[in-house]
């Protein structure tokens, strides 16, 4: 059996449960309740017929009204509950009877003759017998009445009573009350689960959604409106994550800040003395090519290691600290981008930089776009193997796009299971603080890939 | 799209809710405990019933049987709704109609045809010597209907004789009394007064429409009972050839103990009915005018003008051939 997973089908689920249940046991105790009372109607009601009976059948016997008293007794039989009722007297000859067949007959040769003992007792005793049969199926009367102005004149009316119609009636209504129970509990049940629905189910499916967005550098959404737990933890959330992004941007931005203080360092102080070395290594090599070829050939060495040491050491700082990115922009960081694609990897690399972009964006999110795009064009320069790229950076309907093209293969994700570099993981931090997307697409044999940072709610 | 189908699934379980609080509403009840209320009246026509009612044809889970000795008393629980079937002449059913019950016919049992007879001392020979004399008659039942014909045949009314109301039962012993000088009365009973002495002077063969005896139901009960009604009379048309057969069957002890007459007197008795069998019943009661409307049709007429009727009955359908369809061949 499949067990409902949401708390909504849970608890209507439990609710019909336990509804389920009070019904069953509430059938049982009306079942009981209505047999009980319907019985102790039907013992009042016997007593009663039995009492006017044997009084109104004294009056008429005493009158001789046979064909009155037979009338009484067809009337008596108008009771549903009624199985057979007999007058008799003691020779146990039925004078009348509910039904017409029986009169005439010894009521030793009648369903009755086993109730004739007990019809024989009261007259004996003269006072009325109520009483069960002895496997309490059938309710025996004997109301005796003296038949004429002498007191050995003795009759009875001889009452049977059947209940069993009586409990296929109590069957039935107590059948009748559990189903419409039954039917009022699944309308709740449905109402209930409807109400879940509305003030939990979907409230926590929207707040699921605010989560799950988090990861995904997607928007967030809005915090749950209302005074409930649920909005009070969604606004709660919403708070952490936006102290989260806070706290990640300040982290990049000290880690940037800390690479671009490395990369100036780099810049200022060991590519400059290098640059010395190397130019005083020049000289020497002039010097020492007048005096002996081989001391020359060593300078020479010595030269050109020093100029790869520069080259390399420049890189390296341009790559800590792009420079001019605060104070010559983005589309100058990523010209030197570009000069560094077609150096290093020999693939030409056109660049398009909207001013209006240099406007919105602030030095820090610059920097945070332009590592991005830096990570985009290496990986595609190291894995894609392009003849051709191009990056153009333009705001859309006030956000701000930058897009990388080009024509190599097309982007890769890790295999599931396994980790993603170190670079794509700094590149969705990145994309994360600066609350942008990552779209990557094909066109035309192309690959594209664009990143948007939206800047208004729209 | 998406709203759409959020406004629809929503609907649905509110529409579903709904119709479940309607349903425990009115949730019909099964009257699973009723009985079928049949007063078969004691007439010879009707002891096929009784008898096998006393077989378990008609078991007494399923049936209830109202001994009630005479036909008024009969319409009267038809009427308060303390039987649901009953048997009864075709002036009872015209009476009934007239007072607003809803029922329906549903099968002719037989017509009288001398069963039903005017009886009188012996020194009293025709008719016109009723003059003056004290009529024991069953004033609500078809007695009134026959001692009025009778009487307008011999160019005579109500006035010209002395009505004593008596029930069938009554009528042996106020005759025995000398308290009557005439009696309407029906086999058995009529056999019985023929007996002791008195002679018939005017029967149902002379009447200018048939007395006949019909099974009428409750409309509740067409409604609520059908298969019952279609048990009943299934038990009627097997029983009729058993009970008339001239000899003895299961039951006829029975029989003769409610008739109070014996093997003979009651065998007699039966020849003065003449039992409609159940092509003749299709007869009767099928078509786009059934004969059986046609003959209350002028049963009506003439029990409005001996004043037995006050007015015709409403117009609405009373006869209902549905269940002897179901059980005929």
């Amino acid at each position: 059996m499949r067990v409902p997973q949401s708390i909504q089908k849970k608890i209507s689920g439990i609710v019909l449960l336990f509804g389920c249940l009070t019904i069953l046991l509430n059938h049982a105790r009306t079942q009981k309740w209505l047999a009980d009372q319907r019985l102790a109607r039907l013992e009042e009601e016997a007593a009663d017929t039995g009492s006017r009976l044997s009084g109104v059948l004294q009056h008429l016997s005493r009158r001789q009204q046979e064909r009155a008293a037979e009338l009484e007794m067809a009337y008596a039989s108008l009771s549903k509950d009624v199985e057979i009722g007999v007058v008799c007297g003691r020779d146990g000859l039925i004078r009348c009877s509910t039904q017409l067949q029986w009169r005439g007959l010894s009521v030793s040769d009648t369903p009755l003759a086993v109730e004739w003992r007990r019809a024989l007792d009261a007259m004996e005793r003269m006072t009325t017998v109520l009483t069960w049969n002895e496997d309490k199926t059938k309710y025996i009367v004997a109301a005796p009445f003296f038949e004429g102005y002498d007191t050995s004149g003795r009759a009875v009316v001889l009452l049977r009573y059947d209940p069993a119609l009586l409990f296929m009636q109590v069957r039935d209504e107590a059948w009748h009350e559990s189903v419409r129970h039954a039917c009022f509990l699944l309308a709740l049940t449905l109402l209930l689960w409807f109400a879940l629905d509305e003030v939990v189910g979907r409230r926590v499916r929207e707040l699921v959604r605010q989560v799950g967005a988090v990861g995904t550098s997607g928007r967030e959404g809005l915090p749950l409106r209302g005074k409930d737990e649920l909005s009070v933890i969604s606004r709660e959330f919403d708070g952490a994550i936006q102290r989260l992004t806070a706290a990640e941007k300040l982290a990049l931005n000290a880690a940037e800040q800390e690479r671009r203080r490395i990369g100036g360092d780099l810049h200022d102080d060991l590519c400059q003395r290098l640059s010395a070395t190397k130019m005083k290594t020049e000289v020497m090599l002039n010097l020492a090519a007048r005096g002996g070829a081989e001391a020359a050939e060593l300078a020479r060495e010595v030269v050109s290691e020093l100029q790869e040491a520069v080259t390399a050491a420049r890189a390296m700082a341009h790559g800590l600290s792009p420079t001019g990115l605060d104070s010559l922009g983005l589309s100058h960081a990523l010209a030197k981008l570009s000069q560094f694609t077609r150096t290093s990897f020999q693939v030409p690399c056109a660049v398009e930089v909207d001013e209006r972009v240099e406007e919105v964006l602030g030095v820090s999110e610059r920097e945070l776009l332009f590592r991005v795009t830096q990570e985009l064009v290496v990986n595609a320069c190291k894995h894609s193997r392009p003849t051709s790229m191009s990056i153009n950076s333009s705001l859309e309907n006030g956000d701000v796009v930058l897009t990388v093209i080009h024509d190599g293969t097309p982007f890769q994700e890790p295999p599931a299971g396994r980790e993603a570099g170190m670079g794509l993981v700094l590149m969705r931090q990145r994309l994360h603080a600066l609350r942008a997307t990552l779209e990557r697409t094909e066109e035309s044999g192309f690959v594209i890939s664009i990143v948007r940072i939206r800047r208004h709610n729209s | 799209m998406k709203l759409a189908e959020h406004f629809v699934k929503r609907l649905v379980v509110l529409s579903g809710a709904l119709a479940l609080v309607l349903t425990a509403f009115w949730l019909p009840r099964q009257d699973k405990g009723r009985r079928l209320r049949v007063s078969p009246g004691l007439w010879p026509g009707a002891e096929a019933i009784v008898v096998a009612h006393a077989r378990g044809m008609l078991p007494a889970a399923e049936f209830q049987f109202i001994e009630l000795p005479w036909s008024s008393a009969a319409m009267r629980a038809l009427g308060n709704g303390a039987a649901d079937v009953a048997v009864v002449t075709l002036d009872a059913v015209l009476r009934m109609r007239e007072a607003g019950q809803d029922l329906r016919v549903l099968m002719v049992l037989d017509e009288s045809t001398g069963a039903d007879a005017i009886l009188a001392r012996e020194d009293i020979a025709t008719v016109k010597a009723l003059q003056g004399r004290r009529v024991g008659v069953d004033i609500r039942g078809v007695g009134a209907w026959i001692l009025m014909s009778a009487l307008e045949g011999a160019g005579m009314t109500m006035n010209d004789v002395r009505a004593v109301p008596l029930t069938h039962p009554e009528m042996e012993q106020a005759f025995a009394d000398g308290l009557v000088d005439a009696v309407v009365a029906s086999e058995p009973l009529a056999g019985r007064l023929r007996s002791n002495g008195m002679r018939a002077i005017f029967d149902s063969r002379q009447l200018p429409l048939p007395v006949m005896r019909v099974m009428v139901a409750s409309q509740d009960a067409c409604d609520h009972a059908g298969g019952q009604l279609a048990a009943l009379l299934k038990a009627q048309i097997e029983m009729v050839p058993v009970v008339r057969s001239g000899s003895r069957f299961s039951g006829l002890e029975l029989v003769l103990r409610r008739e109070k007459t014996g093997a003979a007197a009651f065998y007699d008795a039966l020849k003065l009915w003449t039992p409609v069998d159940p092509a003749a019943n299709r007869d009767l009661l099928t078509g786009d005018t059934p004969r059986l409307g046609v003959m209350a049709e002028k049963l009506c007429d003439q029990m409005l003008r001996m004043g037995l009727l006050q007015a015709r009955p409403p117009d609405q359908e009373w006869i209902d051939p549905t269940f002897l369809e179901e059980v005929l061949p």
